[in-house]
């Protein structure tokens, strides 16, 4: 049996095999960077349009270099936006409607996956259908809900319902904290129990610090998903001075596209400053704050979903 | 009063249940149970109080009457039948690359969450929006496709493969999240089974087949749901155009806004079902692995 595999007809299969695995490994490389390439190019357009003076913005032959690095851009948009103080607010908004929903969704989640009692059945499948409506069916009476209430011009037609599980995909954080619960054995919590530690507590310090994995997941997308909505916001805050940062943009590429062809046709001397590179840094500067925080976060978010066992096992 | 074990238990479930209970009775069951009421009546003067019956006369204009909901609709469907499967497929695929053992997969996997960062907002609109105003998005011509090529080829087919192009394109924007849920459920399978499949000689190509592919229909199920569901309720043009009868006009026909938006969701919910029936035997035999 002595070198049996290292001779003749086997060593050539296996030199065969080596050659092959390097190919699709060089292969698999190939690919992966042509694609991070597409999924990176929205960043890469915005960045570079960003930095573009009037000039290049009017030059269709200057593509991925700009004659120069115009940061003049920024300024403007930077007061356009009036960015610290909308800066404040939406943090305030978002990171109050994250909050919201971390807690709300894990002590749901934890409900439903470790109790048993009457109209479960029924609530789950109120919780599936939650997940699957859209906004827009439900938006009016919603609307005139909120206007009963008199929370219109106010941001708690945000908050509310992701204090309460629902808001932007409550329904869907609430299964994957459901899921993880199921998945995580009970031995630790019925401990507590003997000890005499009620339901209530036992979920706040034994089930919730076990959850971290789960915790990264919901708070990374529930976080990207609130910063990025303007559509509910919209609706029901109309005084220009309450927006939040991303609410703004569609007014200023509006206005600054308008001004850009109105130069374009000769006409009005402010298309020489205000140009669709201005709503481009404008961008980049609301989507920066999301950046920092997804760079501090991404490492624990991908191992997050590694663990979070929302494939229910 | 002194409660058994169980009769504690069934009540913490409440007690757990409670906000969202409040939220529900809120936000799912009040808003299901008006905008049911407002698609089968008619507003005078959009006041709300003054409600008359009036049958399914809403729902027939959508059909009957309206010229737009009907296209709009269909190209709805027609881009989420086609986008589905692909986002599912590509994502899939992605994760199986990324699971493996490679260098620099870390900034791969970072890199892949990116359009996500930007999903929702404004940014993607603008480059999306690029490929209807131009034909064809930027990223998607030239690099893929040379000059050089492209007049050889001649117009008609160059603009087939640039559609292809542009739609892959937005695809693979499209699939950040899936991504991130396969690659979490492709990590939990097992390795036992692949060092026993190894061990009994299979190659990789009957791996994917006999083990990777079939696991993974749990995962696979969750991400059409996902997909399907954020297709439909994020911006499209029909749901663009059920906001602006409601909210953008100087006479708003909530009513009629409300019908076109039931019309919308029993589909979503008819298609949803059928990809659970289509899905129940491979999901069910996972689980009782």
């Amino acid at each position: 049996m002595k070198g049996f595999l290292l001779q003749g007809k086997n060593l050539s299969r296996l030199r065969g095999r080596l050659k092959s695995a390097l190919l699709v490994r060089i292969a698999v490389y190939l690919l992966l960077v042509d694609l991070a390439f597409v999924f990176a190019y929205p960043f890469l357009y915005m960045m570079v349009t960003s930095l573009k003076s009037p000039q290049d913005v009017r030059d269709i032959t200057v593509n991925w270099l700009p004659s120069g690095l115009h940061w003049n851009n920024y300024r403007l948009s930077f007061s356009l936006l009036g960015y610290p103080s909308a800066l404040a607010r939406t943090v305030l908004v978002v990171g109050g409607c994250t909050l919201g929903h971390l807690f709300s969704c894990s002590f749901v989640g934890y409900g439903f996956a470790r109790f048993s009692f009457r109209g479960k059945s029924l609530f789950f499948l109120l919780l599936l259908l939650s997940i699957i409506v859209p906004v827009q069916t439900i938006i009016v009476p919603e609307y005139i809900f909120f206007s009963g209430a008199g929370f219109l011009g106010t941001y708690l037609p945000m908050m509310v319902p992701s204090w309460l599980g629902f808001g932007l995909s409550g329904g869907l954080f609430i299964f994957i904290f459901r899921l993880f619960y199921i998945s995580l054995p009970r031995s630790l919590e019925e401990a507590a129990g003997i000890d005499g530690c009620g339901a209530v507590s036992t979920f706040f310090r034994i089930a919730l610090p076990a959850s971290r994995s789960s915790v990264m997941v919901c708070l990374v997308l529930s976080l990207v998903w609130h910063w990025n909505d303007y559509f509910e916001p919209l609706i029901y805050i109309t005084q220009q001075k309450k927006y939040l940062l991303p609410m703004l943009l569609p007014g200023l590429y509006r206005i600054m596209g308008g001004m850009q062809d109105a130069s374009l046709s000769g006409g009005d001397a402010l298309g020489d400053i205000y140009t669709e590179a201005v709503a481009m840094a404008a961008t980049f500067l609301v989507v920066l704050p999301l950046l920092i925080a997804y760079l501090f976060l991404q490492k624990k978010f991908v191992q997050g979903v590694e663990r979070s066992g929302i494939t229910g096992e | 009063m002194k409660l058994s074990y169980s009769q504690k238990r069934r009540w913490s479930g409440y007690v757990f249940l409670l906000p969202w209970l409040v939220g529900a009775a809120f936000f799912l069951v009040y808003p299901f149970v008006f905008s049911i009421a407002l698609s089968v009546s008619d507003l005078e003067n959009n006041n709300f109080t003054k409600m008359f019956f009036v049958g399914l006369a809403n729902y027939k204009k959508a059909f009957v009457t309206d010229v737009e909901f009907v296209p709009k609709f269909l190209t709805v469907v027609t881009d989420t039948l086609i986008n589905t499967p692909m986002i599912v497929i590509f994502a899939f695929l992605t994760a199986i690359m990324v699971s493996r053992d490679i260098k620099g997969k870390g900034i791969f996997r970072a890199l892949f969450f990116l359009p996500v960062l930007l999903g929702t907002g404004f940014v993607m609109q603008q480059l999306q929006g690029q490929s209807i105003q131009s034909g064809s998005l930027e990223v998607a011509r030239g690099i893929l496709l040379p000059e050089k090529l492209q007049a050889y080829l001649g117009y008609e087919i160059t603009g087939y493969i640039t559609a292809f192009f542009n739609r892959i394109t937005i695809v693979m924007w499209g699939s950040g999240v899936q991504i991130v849920i396969m690659l979490a459920g492709i990590q939990s399978i097992a390795p036992a089974l692949y060092e026993v499949a190894r061990v009994d000689g299979a190659t990789e190509w009957e791996m994917f087949w006999k083990i990777t592919l079939p696991m993974s229909a749990p995962i696979l199920l969750l991400c059409i749901v996902y997909t399907i569901a954020a297709s439909f309720t994020g911006s499209s043009q029909v749901v663009d155009y059920i906001i602006s009868l409601a909210f953008g006009t100087a006479v708003p026909q909530f009513a009629y806004s409300a019908a076109m938006g039931w019309i919308y969701f029993l589909f979503v919910l008819a298609v949803i079902l059928l990809v659970f029936l289509m899905m129940r035997r491979p999901v069910n035999r996972v689980a009782q692995r």
